[in-house]
């Protein structure tokens, strides 16, 4: 019996076992699901249930009967006094840009056999209003807003027994409200080396509008190859780890400004360094802000803005997978049919 | 807010025993397990107003459980628990007290077992045994097909079905140590 449809029999079983409708028989895998089945009953305890709701729903109630304050010039100036005050007195335990940085590189360090999973949620307005021409792009006049999802994966780019493993990700572009990603709208494959660099995308980029298609350049497999790597910030930090990319910009931290900050309504740390692209003629500057959760230190998201382009992205799902845990090979390309 | 409030109440009661199970087949102990469910549903309930597929609640909220999972494992250093500690997950109503004893050491050595496969595969077992979810469910939170998910599950079982076998092979009993003088 192909191992497919064994697969699928087993699984029956195991349901039909779930709700007592099959007996184990002398099956050995389906003796041991019988055992899971029905094994230590892990079940929350009633007083972890009932004290978990009360808190939940006390505090939907909070923020629904929240008074009103009503600001007195005085009070607002008191209280303005006051949380300066505290500011200047009271900084327990805030950790500088360099700490969070590098818990944030440890809490992504990756081997060099494992691989970063990410699931990205990006939203970006472009408006250019004279032809601009860089290495990656030609821009046309347009203004142009969008947003998308992104699921990546990406390995390699450290120095295993002294040779630089190319950096590799690959991907799939879905409409942002297709959350459960299931309809892919565009897929793409970077290979990124210190002497060159390679992009191959199907489908339409959703971060360009149409007019800018890039597929002209393209080879029979859509891919273009460039002897250079990436030099646009954002394709630059396509191409590196995030491990590796907190770890240069620990480097930089006194070029940095680091403040308690908010971002999609959470407490976090934001850190944003200014820069300069100057692939374009004339140079513009950018700055890229990116933020940290206050507790666990792990990056939320990101915005780059520049006088071109307003970009934010955030982190919906986060992981560092074993090449096992994946029953496809994400890097082939062009992909299987 | 009425509203908001009921939904989330009648959503939090249809889930939670499922969510902690997937959790408890997870992690360590009673305590960790009460600690990251408690998280899930803060989480959820804050994103409660901006989801975008209510009807996908199942794996909305799984998503949110196993990405706190993960989250847990990767501050704590990955697979850095004893399975099955406190074993007070009572093993079954009857049980005599040698019963207990026997049931809560195979116990010990199925979540040793289960800790020694991948991520993916401990996910959808404990999405199977623990939350009682059927492939189709699993199939979305775990970001493969509904094929697939029995394919890995079957695998899995495979593998830990061995690792059983080995485990009950003979083991020399230690010898008593005899302290001289």
């Amino acid at each position: 019996m192909a191992e497919k449809q064994m697969a699928n029999t087993f699984s029956e079983q195991v349901d039909g076992l779930l709700v007592g409708q099959v007996a184990p028989g002398d099956d050995p895998l389906l003796s041991l699901a019988a055992e899971m089945s029905a094994g230590p009953a892990l079940e929350p305890s009633p007083a972890f249930v009932q004290r978990l709701r009360r808190q939940l729903l006390s505090s939907v109630s909070k923020h629904a009967t929240r008074p009103r304050w009503r600001w007195s010039l005085a009070g607002v100036a008191a209280m303005l006094l006051l949380a300066v005050a505290l500011a200047l007195v009271w900084n327990p335990g805030s950790p500088s840009a360099a700490e969070v940085l590098a818990r944030a590189a440890e809490a992504v360090a990756i081997a060099p056999d494992q691989i970063e999973y990410f699931v990205t949620e990006t939203t970006g307005a472009i408006e250019s209003t004279e032809w601009m021409v860089n290495r990656d792009h030609i821009l046309s006049p347009h203004e142009f807003e969008y947003s998308y999802l992104t699921e990546r994966w990406s390995r390699g780019g450290t120095l295993s027994e002294s040779q630089l493993i190319p950096f590799e990700v690959a991907g799939f572009d879905y409409a942002v409200d297709d959350t459960d990603l299931s309809h892919p709208l565009s897929q793409y494959y970077g290979a990124f080396s210190g002497a060159y660099s390679k992009f191959c995308r199907l489908g339409p980029d959703p971060s360009l509008p149409p007019e800018w298609d890039m597929s002209a350049q393209e080879d029979s497999e859509g891919c273009v190859i460039f002897d250079s790597p990436p030099t646009n910030v954002f394709a630059k930090r396509t191409s590196e780890s995030s491990q590796d990319w907190f770890n240069r910009l620990k480097e930089k931290t006194e070029r940095v400004e680091f403040k308690r900050d908010r971002f999609n309504d959470r407490p976090v740390y934001s850190l944003t360094y200014h820069g300069e692209y100057t692939a374009t003629k004339p140079a513009f500057p950018y700055t890229v802000v990116l933020y940290f959760d206050r507790e666990t230190h792990l990056c939320l998201g990101s915005k780059h803005e520049d006088p071109h382009s307003v970009i934010t992205q955030t982190i919906l799902d986060y992981q560092i997978l074993d090449p096992a845990d994946l029953d496809f090979d994400p890097f082939v390309w062009p992909p299987e049919k | 807010m009425v509203d908001r409030k009921l939904d989330f109440a009648v959503f939090y009661d249809e889930f939670l025993p499922q969510v902690y199970r997937y959790v408890r087949y997870r992690v360590a102990d009673t305590a960790t397990a009460e600690d990251l469910t408690a998280a899930i549903f803060e989480r959820a309930l804050r994103a409660w107003n901006k989801r975008r597929k209510p009807n996908s609640a199942a794996s909305w909220i799984f998503r949110i459980a196993r990405n706190t999972v993960v989250s847990h494992y990767r501050w704590r250093g990955r697979r850095s628990h004893v399975p099955l500690d406190d074993a007070e997950g009572k093993p079954s109503t009857d049980a005599t007290p040698e019963e207990w004893v026997l049931q809560t050491e195979r116990w010990a050595r199925i979540q040793e077992g289960i800790q020694a496969l991948s991520r993916r595969e401990q996910d959808i077992i404990a999405l199977k045994f623990g939350s009682e979810l059927t492939n189709r469910a699993i199939a979305p939170i775990v970001g493969v097909s509904e094929g697939n998910v029995a394919v890995i599950l079957h695998r899995a079982m495979r593998k830990l079905h061995a690792h059983l076998e080995r485990e009950q092979a003979p083991v020399a009993t230690p010898k008593r140590r005899i302290s001289y003088g």
